[in-house]
C-alpha cells in the first residue's frame, strides 16, 4: 500500500515487557470520591450497616477503582508520549474482577505493552495501543485485570 | 434497596434500565480528581476545540463507570460482578441526558458459580449510541441454601 507506518522499532521494543509497576494503599477516601464522582449511591462503597450485613461484610471498591491506581507511565504514554500522530480517543477496556478489593488493601498493579496496532478508518490513519495491568493484593492473591486501548490519530 | 436478585429470577432477554443521568461540567472536574485523568480534552474548551471537538467531552471512564452501575444497582449487595467492558464508539458531551440500557444475554453455571452475562449500551440525547459494553455478573442460587455462595 506504501502507506507509512508509525510503529517503530523502538515502539515495537516495548510490547510484552513491564512499562511500570505501582504499589498504592486502597484509602476510604478514594472509594467515596469515585463513588460520588459517578453519582453512584450503593451502600456497599460506605461503611455502613447495609455493607458489612452483606456477602462483603464491610466495605468495597467500585469497579472505577482502577483508574485512580493505574501505573503512571500508561496515562503518560497516553497524553505525553511524544507521538507524530497527536490527537487522542479512549478506545474502550475490558476489567476482569477476581476478589472485592477493601479500603487498606495494598495493590501491585503490573503494566505491560501488550500490542500495538495500525488501521484506516474513518478519522484517519489510526495506532491502537493495547495496554494491560494486573493488579494483585498484600496476600498475594490476583483482584484484578485491565485490558485498555488507547488510538492515536 | 430492591430484594435480593437470585439466578433462578434471571431470564435471558430481560431489560435493565434504563438509568438516566445527565453529566455536568462539575461531575467531570470531580471525576477528574476521582479518577486521575486529568487529560484537558474534558474540562479545557480551547484544548478541546484545538483537537478538534465542538467542546469538552465527557470521560469514557465515567460513562463506563454509568453502565457499570446499571448491573451493580441490579445485582444488589450479594452480587459480584466478575467482568466489564466498554467500547467507546461515539463522544458525548456535558449537559446532554444519557440512557443507559442492558439487555441479559445468557446464564451459566460454573461449578457453584452461577453467572449471568449481559450487554449495555448508552444512548444519548441526540439518538446517537455512544456506548456499548458487556458484563457477567455472579448471582446467588436459592438452590446453593442461605448462604448464597
Amino acid at each position: 500500500m506504501g502507506e507509512k507506518s508509525y510503529i517503530t522499532d523502538a515502539i515495537r521494543n516495548l510490547i510484552g515487557r513491564e512499562l511500570d509497576r505501582s504499589v498504592c494503599e486502597i484509602e476510604k477516601g478514594m472509594i467515596r470520591r469515585l463513588a460520588e464522582a459517578a453519582l453512584d449511591d450503593n451502600p456497599l462503597y460506605r461503611d455502613c450497616e447495609a455493607s458489612r450485613n452483606s456477602r462483603y461484610g464491610g466495605m468495597i471498591a467500585p469497579p472505577g477503582i482502577a483508574w485512580p491506581i493505574i501505573p503512571a507511565k500508561m496515562d503518560w504514554m497516553a497524553t505525553q508520549y511524544d507521538f507524530p500522530l497527536k490527537r487522542l480517543l479512549n478506545a474502550g477496556f475490558e476489567k476482569e474482577f477476581f476478589a472485592p478489593i477493601r479500603p487498606g488493601d495494598v495493590l501491585t498493579g503490573i503494566l505491560v505493552l501488550a500490542d500495538v496496532e495500525e488501521k484506516q478508518g474513518r478519522i484517519g490513519h489510526m495506532v491502537f495501543f493495547h495496554f494491560e495491568v494486573d493488579w494483585s493484593n498484600q496476600h498475594g492473591s490476583r483482584v484484578m485485570k485491565l485490558r485498555q486501548s488507547f488510538i492515536r490519530y | 434497596m430492591q430484594a435480593q436478585l437470585f439466578y433462578e429470577d434471571v431470564a435471558v432477554g430481560q431489560a435493565l434500565g434504563p438509568l438516566r443521568l445527565t453529566p455536568t461540567r462539575r461531575q467531570a472536574v470531580k471525576w477528574a480528581g476521582a479518577s486521575g485523568d486529568y487529560y484537558e480534552i474534558h474540562y479545557d474548551k480551547d484544548f478541546a476545540q484545538a483537537a478538534g471537538q465542538p467542546d469538552v467531552i465527557v470521560h469514557g471512564a465515567l460513562k463506563a463507570a454509568i453502565s457499570a452501575r446499571l448491573l451493580t444497582d441490579w445485582m444488589g449487595l450479594e452480587g459480584f460482578l466478575k467482568k466489564v467492558s466498554c467500547r467507546f464508539q461515539g463522544i458525548d458531551f456535558f449537559d446532554v441526558e444519557l440512557a443507559c440500557s442492558g439487555r441479559v444475554t445468557g446464564k451459566y453455571r460454573d461449578g457453584d458459580v452461577h453467572c449471568v452475562e449481559c450487554e449495555m449500551w448508552i444512548d444519548n440525547a441526540r439518538g446517537e449510541r455512544t456506548t456499548v459494553g458487556r458484563g457477567v455478573v455472579v448471582l446467588p442460587s436459592r438452590s446453593a441454601g442461605a448462604s448464597g455462595g
